[in-house]
C-alpha cells in the first residue's frame, strides 16, 4: 500500500481537510472534536484521521520549524489534501489577544526562499483567514509573524511584528507552491498550554468549522 | 507638478492611478469636488456615508505611490483604496476580470525604502473583507489573491524587446506556478508603506483587455468604481461601529 515517505499515513486515506499542531500543544481536543484515530506515527509525525460534520480531517503534529513543516504540507498536497490550518505556537512581542491570527509572514527562514523569490509575499489565504477571524471572534487578533529559524538568535527585522515564530511563512510560501489553501492561529509558546481545556475545545472546533465552511465554498 | 500638502485631508481615500480616473470616481461620490486639477496628482473631495473621502491619483509606478501616499499619510489620512488597471498573469483571470488584492509580489525598488525584503507586501485584512463584502453586496464575481507588482511596464507585455527577456519570462512563470493573479505597478509599495505607517491600505484591480500604445482603447471602469466606493461604505460603517 503507498504511503506518504515521511509522514507515513496511507496515501488512499488522506483527506482535503487538514489540521498540523505544534508539538507543544496538545491535539486532546481535535482529537475528540473529530473521533480520530491513529493511523501513522513516524519520526515527528503522529497522524490522526476522524471526522468533522461528515467530512474526513486529518490532525498531524508536525516537528519543529519550517523544514519538516514543508515536508508534511508537500507530502499531503501530492495525496489530495486541500485546506489546511496549523495551530502553532510564537514567541509573542505586542498581541492583546490568546491566539494570533497572522494576514502575514516575514520570511526569515530558510525554507520559503526555495519555493519562492523574496518577493513573493508570504500571506495566508485570503477566504480562510477571513473565516478564522469570523469564527474565532474576541479569541484572535490580527498581526504581523516573523518567521526565523532559530528563536532565540537575534532578531534583525527593523519592522514591528506581533510575534514571531519558526513555521508560518514556509507554510504559506509552500501552500501558495502546491495550490492549496493555507492560514494559521498562534498561541503564545511563554504561557502554559490551554489548549487541553475548555479554551483550547473552543479554539478547536472554531478551526475545524473555518475548514469546512472554506473548503465548501471552493 | 503640483502636490497638495494642506493639513485637513479626511480619513479616507481612494487612489486611482490614472487622474483620469478621478472624475469617474466622483460620480459615485456625494457632493464632488475636484481640488487640484493638475497631473498627476489630481485631488478632489466628496461624500460616502455621508462622510469626507478624497480621492487622489497617484500617477504610475512606485515612486510616484510613494510621493503622493507619504504625503497623505502626513496629512492624517489613514485608509487607502487604490483603484487601479492590471494586466492578467493567471490563465484563469480573463480579460474584465476583478482583482482583490489580499497582498503583493514586490518586483519594484520603492518598498524597500519602507519594509526590509522578507516583509511581506500585504493589504489590511479589514479593507480586503469590506471590499469582498461590497463585491457580494453588488453581485460582482470578484477574485481575491496576490497579484504583481512590476516598475517595467513593458518587460511585462512585450519581454522579448527587452535584454532580459530570458529572466522576465522565467520569473513569470515562477508568479504564475505561485498563484498570482494579476500585474500592476503600485500595489506592493502602497501595502509596504502603509505596514510601515501603521495605517491600513488595500487595492482592487480590474484586467484591461486592450494595451494600446497609442492610447485609443479603453476598458470600462464603472464596475470598477462603484466597488471601490462600496468598499469604502462598508470600511466607514465598519469604523462607525
Amino acid at each position: 500500500m503507498a504511503e506518504l515517505y515521511h509522514l507515513g499515513v496511507a496515501t488512499s486515506l488522506v483527506p482535503r481537510l487538514a489540521v498540523l499542531v505544534d508539538p507543544m500543544l496538545s491535539t486532546a481536543p481535535l482529537i475528540a472534536a473529530t473521533g480520530g484515530r491513529q493511523v501513522a506515527t513516524r519520526r515527528e509525525y503522529v497522524n490522526h484521521l476522524g471526522l468533522w460534520d461528515g467530512q474526513p480531517v486529518l490532525v498531524t503534529t508536525v516537528g519543529v520549524g519550517a523544514p519538516p513543516l514543508a515536508i508534511a504540507v508537500e507530502e499531503l498536497a501530492r495525496a489530495g489534501m486541500r485546506t489546511v490550518v496549523l495551530m502553532g505556537t510564537a514567541t509573542f512581542v505586542d498581541v492583546d489577544t490568546s491566539w494570533l491570527l497572522p494576514h502575514g509572514a516575514v520570511r526569515g527562514d530558510g525554507t520559503s526562499a526555495q519555493y519562492a523569490p523574496l518577493a513573493f509575499p508570504a500571506v495566508p489565504d485570503p477566504a480562510l483567514r477571513a473565516q478564522l477571524a469570523d469564527e474565532t471572534g474576541g479569541h484572535t487578533s490580527y498581526g504581523l509573524v516573523e518567521t526565523v529559524d532559530v528563536l532565540d538568535g537575534a532578531s534583525t527585522c527593523p519592522m514591528t511584528i506581533a510575534a514571531r515564530d519558526l513555521r508560518c511563512a514556509a507554510l504559506f510560501v509552500v501552500a501558495a507552491a502546491k495550490g492549496v489553501r493555507a492560514a494559521a492561529v498562534l498561541t503564545d509558546a511563554g504561557t502554559p498550554d490551554t489548549t487541553g481545556g475548555r479554551a483550547g475545545h473552543d479554539m478547536a472546533e472554531a478551526v475545524l468549522r473555518s475548514l469546512t465552511a472554506t473548503d465548501i465554498e471552493e | 507638478m503640483t502636490l497638495a500638502t494642506g493639513p485637513g485631508a479626511p480619513r479616507y481615500a481612494l487612489l486611482p492611478g490614472d487622474p483620469g480616473r478621478v472624475e469617474r470616481l466622483l460620480e459615485h461620490l456625494q457632493d464632488p469636488v475636484v481640488t487640484q486639477h493638475e497631473p498627476p496628482f489630481v485631488e478632489a473631495l466628496g461624500r460616502v456615508e455621508g462622510t469626507p473621502v478624497l480621492v487622489a491619483a497617484t500617477g504610475m509606478g512606485g515612486p510616484s505611490v510613494a510621493l503622493s501616499v507619504g504625503r497623505l499619510v502626513a496629512r492624517g489620512v489613514d485608509t487607502f483604496v487604490r483603484v487601479g488597471g492590471a494586466g492578467s498573469v493567471s490563465p484563469e483571470v480573463g480579460f474584465h476580470q476583478i482583482v482583490v488584492a489580499s497582498a503583493a509580489v514586490r518586483h519594484e525598488g520603492a518598498s524597500s525604502h519602507f519594509l526590509p525584503a522578507s516583509g511581506p507586501a500585504v493589504a489590511d485584512p479589514g479593507v480586503v473583507d469590506a471590499l469582498l463584502r461590497a463585491a457580494r453586496a453588488q453581485g460582482q464575481s470578484v477574485r481575491c489573491g496576490v497579484v504583481h507588482t512590476k516598475d517595467s511596464f513593458f518587460g511585462e507585455i512585450d519581454p522579448a524587446s527587452t535584454p532580459l527577456e530570458d529572466d522576465l519570462r522565467s520569473a513569470w512563470r515562477s508568479w504564475q506556478r505561485l498563484g498570482v493573479l494579476a500585474s500592476e505597478m503600485e500595489a506592493a509599495v502602497l501595502f509596504c508603506l502603509a505596514t510601515r505607517h501603521g495605517v491600513r491600505a488595500g487595492a482592487v484591480v480590474k484586467v484591461n483587455d486592450v494595451v494600446q500604445v497609442d492610447g485609443a482603447a479603453w476598458t470600462d471602469d464603472d464596475d470598477l468604481c462603484r466597488l471601490a466606493v462600496a468598499g469604502m461604505a462598508e470600511l466607514i460603517r465598519s469604523d462607525r461601529g
